[in-house]
């Protein structure tokens, strides 16, 4: 295999279709696989493709082998050689032309990973078989080269991704990654159960939402320029989908087209974007059920509390928080908002007063102050509506600036405030 | 009304406390789970962490663990488990193991008192999984091997389960996870040749006996494999090497008690006594056995060495200066064989291997002369190789090789 390839676009190639090899899962594998879960495969004959794949996830990505794409076919080929070195020394050549070309060992050498302690059957051996040549050359005629290990592996998967797949939506990149953005803080960063470290994607009458939860607050976003809903995949499922948050993240970093397309395959969700297709293993969507549905967020019913300024709303959390930085006691009166914070370790109570604008209801509700204060970040209104739910659980912000996004926040109990509230 | 308890305490064994948190979970799976770690929060972010409401009305168990050893910390848990209600329940992990036993005065008064004031919730349960047993123990060390093999199915014989906790100590955790270990491969009727062959290690003095156990076969291939196992699973060469030396110490010890004419049984009570503080109860001949651990265990006390000293010794008191800042168990330590057993070891390697094996060609006297000079040669030796192992690190393995290879030649 012999062929040259821009390294603008090699760098891409390399992090889209080698996005499995290059996740932190495949890269702290220690199991027999690790050399190959590492790797990606690289094969060119029309088209140059590069494939990799751990338990979780699998890429690809795909183009006509084309001198007008800028790459350039001498001998066609596949070669798997691993992906971490080799991203990196393409990231280090800047505005050249890459030369790949594999050469093949005399003397194959089986590798046994780095786990001795479970054998691989003989067809499922992994052969070092040679190494493969790559070398850099830019405007001055001058660049550098280096040799990788190249491995033989008879069972290297190579994902269908078209079958049976059934299409759920198509967004445009820019609008997903930007509500992406600001459902992701709502989020918890583990979660063992991969139910809350997930963005959730739920129909709700006609719309698209995508929703992030740590069990104690919602952030939704109604999803914008949407097209080609499957009504039929929505109805036959009985919960939301979960997609892992920093995953979808990193991947919404790497998209550079104009739409992304989302399909469903059996509790995997397949990413089609231009030349780019990913496949990533998802919660079983009929197994979890505590992530919160769209349906109980929409059944309840909130009223208006009243208008604080974002600005004084910020600075007055942040004067309180220094007694407690946890949780504090939101006293909505005639005109003016009181925010006490008590303590356990024995300071001082410590309260600040805000000005409220069309006070509807009087309420004295205890939040979290992690909650406000990402509310705070999200929302760039000038000034916070405040809702509170006809049950005083949950109060509910909606932003004014960009109406798509509403974000709850469920109250705390904390028996510190009862003589302020009155109990 | 749920049955469910709270607040749970779970205590002792870090290791069986996190396998109770793990069944826990697994057994009221329909709770959520929420940790929280006492290090990293506040009790103010304890306090609104247990009273978050969530969106789906979830049942929740609170789990406080790396508990802090201050008092604001202990009112602050006594206070909060009082919201325990069917809905939310708690419970507190002594993760970090705050709260030691004494195995004479039991739990620490500080302590003890919170645990009193938590036992004030109805639904209070302590979960105690065990603290280590002290040094000396085998009382209950030995009965706690035989009561979890029993659990198994098995039956250890009370020798063989006191070689097994001189060979994996007295940490419970260490101790559960080779019993269970063990159960598997073990036969109906565990015996010390069983524990000997497949206990794991887990001291230096056990990789002495294990190690020392194939030298003294006498055998040197089956020495040398032992050596290579040991050295591949990460035992240092100077360890080996020491404890080679060691043994031909010892050795030389018995050979020079048998020059004298010792018998067997006289030669293993003196190596016994080897190194032991105080000399003048240990070599005071007047005195049995029993008398002599009875006496020594006394005078390991400071105040009993000091009246011993000044009324039996006749050393006047201002003669005598106790050094509190010293470590004085350091000071009195002398070389001992580790455990009484390796003591029978070493005598089953002389009589066996090294007396019967040469009886017939010598007279008696010229046996006891050849087999101290064979000793003699033997630790000179040694103590060379030694030096090779520890300061020449590419011949190290050579070097334990002629130790081997010196020890298992038992011709004189």
């Amino acid at each position: 295999m012999i062929f040259l390839i821009n390294q603008n676009l090699f760098i891409k190639a390399l992090e889209q279709g080698g996005f499995a090899a290059l996740s932190d899962d495949a890269q702290s594998d220690k199991s027999n696989m690790a050399p190959i879960l590492k790797s990606v495969r690289i094969s060119i004959d029309e088209d140059l493709v590069i494939e990799s794949f751990t338990s979780l996830i699998s890429s690809k990505w795909s183009m006509k082998a084309t001198e007008d794409n800028g790459i350039y076919l001498k001998e066609k080929g596949s070669v798997i050689i691993p992906a971490n070195e080799l991203y990196a020394w393409v990231s280090k050549q800047s505005k050249c032309k890459i030369l790949l070309k594999f050469v093949e060992s005399k003397n194959p050498e089986v590798i046994s990973g780095n786990n001795s302690d479970y054998n691989l059957d003989n067809g499922t051996l992994i052969k070092k078989i040679g190494s493969v040549k790559v070398m850099s050359k830019d405007d001055t005629k001058t660049g550098s080269q280096w040799s990788l290990d190249c491995y033989e592996y008879d069972e290297f998967i190579s994902v269908n991704y078209d079958k049976n797949k059934q299409h759920v939506f198509t967004t445009e990149v820019e609008k997903f990654t930007e509500a992406l953005s600001k459902v992701a803080s709502s989020c918890l960063l583990e979660d063992y159960n991969h139910v809350f470290d997930s963005v959730s994607i739920e129909k709700h009458e006609s719309d698209i939402y995508i929703g992030g939860s740590d069990k104690h607050r919602f952030s939704l976003y109604k999803l914008q320029s949407v097209s080609n809903i499957n009504d039929s995949f929505f109805e036959s499922v009985t919960r939301n989908v979960l997609i892992n948050t920093i995953l979808l993240r990193k991947i919404m970093k790497l998209s550079s087209g104009l739409n992304i397309e989302f399909s469903y395959l059996d509790n995997k969700i397949v990413i089609v974007q231009d030349n780019w297709k990913l496949r990533v293993s998802v919660v079983n969507i009929n197994v979890f059920n505590s992530f919160p549905s769209l349906k109980m967020i929409f059944s309840k019913t909130y009223k208006k509390i009243g208008l604080v300024s974002k600005s004084i709303l910020s600075n007055r959390l942040s004067t309180v928080s220094l007694v407690n930085k946890s949780s504090v006691l939101f006293d909505f009166k005639k005109d003016s908002l009181t925010i006490h914070a008590i303590s356990e370790t024995g300071s001082s109570p410590n309260q600040a007063d805000a000005p409220v604008k069309d006070i509807e209801n009087e309420v004295k509700i205890v939040l979290a102050v992690r909650h406000l204060s990402d509310l705070l970040k999200i929302i760039k209104d000038e000034y916070i509506q405040f809702y509170i739910s006809n049950d005083g659980r949950s109060v509910k912000f909606i932003s004014s600036e960009d109406e798509n996004i509403s974000y709850y926040a469920m109250k705390v109990d904390n028996p510190k405030y009862n003589t302020l509230l009155g109990k | 009304m749920s049955m469910i308890p709270s607040p749970v305490l779970i205590i002792g064994d870090p290791v069986l406390s996190q396998r109770t948190v793990f069944l826990s979970k697994k057994k009221y799976n329909d709770f959520s789970w929420i940790t929280i770690d006492a290090n990293e929060n506040t009790i103010d972010d304890i306090r609104s962490i247990s009273g978050m409401n969530t969106f789906e009305d979830s049942k929740r168990f609170i789990l406080i663990k790396n508990l802090q050893n201050k008092k604001d910390f202990r009112e602050f848990i006594a206070e909060l488990v009082q919201s325990s209600s069917d809905d939310l329940k708690f419970v507190i992990w002594d993760s970090s193991s705050e709260i030691k036993s004494d195995p004479k005065t039991g739990i620490n008064k500080t302590w003890q008192d919170w645990i009193n004031l938590l036992k004030k919730n109805e639904k209070f349960v302590l979960v105690n999984s065990g603290f280590d047993f002290p040094d000396n123990d085998y009382k209950d060390s030995v009965s706690y091997v035989e009561s979890l093999f029993q659990k198994n199915n098995k039956k250890i014989d009370p020798v063989a389960s006191k070689i097994f906790i001189d060979i994996v100590g007295r940490n419970r955790a260490m101790i559960v996870s080779e019993v269970n270990k063990l159960s598997i491969i073990s036969p109906q009727n565990i015996d010390r040749n069983f524990v000997i062959d497949n206990c794991y290690p887990s001291s230096k003095s056990a990789v002495l006996y294990q190690f020392g156990n194939d030298l003294d076969s006498g055998d040197l291939s089956k020495s040398i494999i032992s050596l290579e196992k040991f050295l591949s699973s990460g035992i240092d060469a100077n360890i080996l090497a020491q404890i080679i030396v060691n043994k031909s110490r010892w050795h030389l010890a018995i050979c020079s008690f048998y020059k004298e004419g010792l018998d067997f049984y006289t030669i293993k009570s003196k190596i016994l006594g080897m190194g032991k503080f105080p000399s003048c109860v240990w070599h005071n001949d007047q005195l049995t056995d029993s008398q002599k651990n009875k006496l020594a265990s006394n005078l390991n006390e400071d105040e009993n060495m000091i009246s011993f000293m000044s009324l039996k010794m006749g050393i006047p008191l201002n003669y005598i200066n106790v050094e509190k800042k010293s470590n004085i168990k350091t000071v009195r330590k002398g070389e001992v064989i580790p455990m009484p057993f390796m003591a029978d070891m070493m005598m089953s390697y002389f009589q066996d291997k090294i007396v019967n094996t040469n009886k017939k060609n010598y007279s008696d006297q010229d046996l006891r002369n050849n087999i101290l000079n064979r000793a003699i040669n033997l630790y000179l030796l040694c103590t060379e190789c030694l030096k090779d192992v520890r300061y020449n690190e590419i011949s190290q393995k050579e070097s334990l090789y002629e130790m081997v290879k010196a020890w298992t030649n038992t011709t004189v």
